[in-house]
């Protein structure tokens, strides 16, 4: 009893030699132009999703400016409010503000784009000494603050271009 | 007979294949159409996202430059004496639009109860889209004393001594 196996063509038998006859391939212009298709599509998606990524960036960074504005307006009154006298160094963006316990400098560091709080200790001589805490305000790179002493009146105005209006910080001394 | 069998066989898969091929001609088109067309409308969705994220900045920026106004509207006129505080609330309520850029009002009702006497100082700062901040303080002092100073603020506003703040 013979068993049933399946042959398979041989290689110059006369399908195989018709598939082969019969198979087409691609060309270089449909290589081509499909490549460019899916390059331009693909770089389409890409820049999509950089776009997306950006807006969802520049949203965050916004949120944290607007959050930290506000802990700096908070701070920097009561800070102001306590003092017994803000003195504004000008050679840099620096405000000492001297109260009875501590002194407070807020700084404008213009590498990080950051607000800076360091508060020191006084001793019994009244200078500065020990750091009792410090603190940091991020904003948006595009924002410049000035400061601005008008009799008792100590005055942080944050402006950024393209932004209606300027954010601005006011606290009696 | 071997040459029948094969013709046999090759005709229906010939023609099979020529018909897979004309139904397939211009497929890729299709497929690229399809494409541009998925992305057109993921383009169009991503500048709608762009242009509500811009709007919601701008409204942001606005709400605290108003919160911003309506505070220091109040530390102007915590510093000024309780007595002085009428002629004084023009003044104090020009600088603040000035600077903000924001429609300021600020209201002062005097009020007077059996023990403390005071103003109730309501400040409402609007800016554009219908936003809004109402901050309130109270200058308040007892009866005996003569006029309330900038300490004497701030006793009916609350335990922490904080306006109260509200968005309109």
């Amino acid at each position: 009893m013979q068993s049933k196996t399946r042959i398979p063509f041989k290689v110059d038998s006369p399908i195989s030699r018709h598939r082969a006859s019969t198979r087409r391939g691609f060309t270089l212009v449909e290589m081509i132009a499909v490549l460019s298709t899916l390059l331009l599509l693909g770089i389409a998606a890409t820049t999509m999703l950089a776009n997306v990524a950006d807006i969802g960036l520049q949203h965050r960074r916004a949120m944290e400016e607007r959050s930290a504005v506000l802990r700096f307006a908070e701070t920097f009154r009561d800070d102001v409010g306590g003092s017994i006298d803000v003195v504004l160094l000008d050679d840099a963006w620096l405000l000492r503000v001297v109260q009875p316990n501590e002194v407070v400098e807020y700084g404008w560091n213009r590498s990080s784009r950051e607000l800076t709080r360091v508060a020191r200790l006084r001793n019994d001589r009244g200078e500065a000494e020990t750091i009792s805490s410090t603190d940091l305000f991020p904003l948006t790179d595009r924002t410049d603050p000035r400061v601005e002493i008008e009799d008792s009146r100590v005055r942080v105005v944050l402006r950024e271009p393209g932004r209606d209006g300027a954010w601005i910080v006011e606290a009696n001394r | 007979m071997d040459s029948v069998d094969s013709k046999r066989m090759v005709r229906p898969m010939h023609s099979s294949r020529r018909r897979r091929e004309i139904n397939r001609r211009g497929s890729f088109i299709v497929e690229a159409a399809v494409v541009v067309l998925l992305l057109g409308t993921a383009s169009l969705a991503l500048t709608k996202l762009a242009h509500s994220s811009t709007r919601l900045r701008q409204r942001a920026d606005r709400q605290l430059s108003a919160a911003l106004t309506a505070q220091n509207a109040l530390t102007r006129l915590r510093a000024v004496d309780a007595d002085q505080v009428s002629q004084r609330i023009g003044e104090i309520e020009e600088a603040c639009e000035r600077d903000s850029g924001c429609q300021v009002e600020l209201i002062a009702t005097p009020f007077e109860q059996p023990q403390v006497t005071g103003i109730h100082l309501r400040v409402e700062v609007t800016a554009a889209d219908q936003i809004g901040v109402t901050l309130h303080d109270w200058k308040v002092s007892a009866l005996e004393q003569s006029s309330a100073g900038p300490s004497a603020s701030n006793a009916a506003s609350g335990s922490n001594g904080r306006p109260n703040e509200g968005d309109e």
